[in-house]
């Protein structure tokens, strides 16, 4: 069993560990040339290694694919997405407003949990709404936005007495601009979440065994094989300061 | 690095030419650390994979014909956006493991040819 990920990358490392012999090389010649009355005047050889290409034949033996369970990915997503939001919209109604003690007074009083009630109605919506949390997965995620910042400010204003508050402290205008400005954040964020997710869970579940050597490929019709090339560049790397954490450099390696 | 974007819709010939340049790369990235400050860089990968377009999971008979010849595709040097779009137009159903080539009437074949610089 192999995958052509693992004899393409032994293959790069020993393309590097060529240039590595190379500058071994040079310095053992270096030595020698110096202690050298003649030599000591001539340039030391080198061989400059600067581009490699590689060429390989493969056959696929087996493709292995796990399904992708999507929907508790994004389900785990929405369950995200709500506590979110729920967080945004509680700092920019209450914990961002010059009446925030008053606010939090009101709340407190009347018994209302403002982020569970907002977490609520995105997680009511989006289960909702499969379509639209599709095409916000596909690229869109305006529409889905869209939906919540409709739905939140409904629910908030379907609450008589929090409604009532909230006017007092902030105009209607303002606070529909607050949680427009907060949603598509939000949503752009569980789409890429989800969208990672996916990918990541994609990359696990596929395994491909490929077939590479001589004798393997023997036997197989040119129809049926498999080519991949790279083209490398070697390149020399220094180390480079890039900043420092508690008043120690921190380094990090750079192309020259 | 960052990592190659795979959407979830794609076919696993596409996912598998993706997941290779992804691990590649992240795999070249690491050299430099390990091999006395050199390191390799991917410039452009080129991959030409033949596959089967029938559908893998209807109950066809992979033998069957008769079929038009299919043109091989030749498609120009791509940047990796791109390539994902190209990739995308790979339906699912395709298969690409040997035992089921070697099966399949050679004029139903076709082959993905593309090339993805860096």
């Amino acid at each position: 069993m192999a995958e052509l990920t693992q004899v393409l990358g032994a293959i790069l490392k020993d393309v590097a560990q060529s240039r590595v012999i190379s500058d071994l090389f040079s310095r053992d010649a270096s030595l020698q040339y110096a202690q050298d009355p003649i030599l000591v005047n001539f340039p030391v050889p080198r061989v400059e290694i600067k581009e490699a290409s590689i060429q390989l034949k493969f056959a696929v033996n087996a493709v292995e694919e796990a399904p992708v369970d999507t929907d508790s990915l994004t389900q785990a997503g929405i369950t995200q997405l709500a506590d979110d939001l729920s967080t945004r919209m509680y700092a920019v109604l209450v914990e961002e407003s010059e009446k925030r003690e008053d606010l939090e007074a009101f709340l407190e009083e009347q018994g209302i949990d403002l982020p569970a009630l907002v977490s609520d109605v995105v997680v009511r919506q989006v289960k909702a709404n499969p379509q639209m949390v599709a095409t916000a997965l596909g690229s869109k995620p305006q529409v889905l936005a869209k939906k919540l910042d409709a739905e939140v400010l409904n629910a908030l204003r379907g609450h008589e007495a929090l409604w009532a508050m909230l006017r007092k402290t902030t105009r209607v205008r303002d606070l529909r601009e607050q949680i427009t400005a907060n949603t598509l954040p939000s949503v752009n964020r569980f789409v890429e979440d989800v969208a990672g997710a996916i990918s990541a869970a994609g990359r696990q579940a596929l395994h491909v065994d490929v077939a590479v050597t001589r004798e393997e490929l023997a036997d197989l019709p040119d129809v049926v094989l498999s080519h991949v090339s790279i083209v490398t560049e070697i390149r020399n790397y220094e180390w480079t300061e890039v900043g420092s954490v508690d008043g120690k450099p921190v380094r990090r390696l750079q192309p020259e | 690095m960052a990592e190659v974007p795979q959407p979830p819709d794609l076919s696993a010939l596409a996912r598998f030419v993706l997941q290779t340049v992804e691990v590649l790369r992240a795999t070249t990235g690491e050299l430099a650390s390990e091999l006395a400050l050199k390191g390799v860089a991917i410039r452009e990968i080129t991959f030409s994979i033949p596959y089967d377009p029938v559908a893998q999971h209807l109950l066809l008979d992979v033998t069957a014909g008769p079929f038009e010849p299919r043109q091989l595709a030749t498609v120009p040097m791509l940047r990796l956006p791109q390539a994902i779009e190209v990739l995308r137009q790979i339906t699912p159903q395709v298969v690409f493991d040997r035992a089921r080539l070697v099966q399949a009437p050679a004029e139903r074949l076709a082959r993905l040819e593309i090339t993805i610089q860096f």
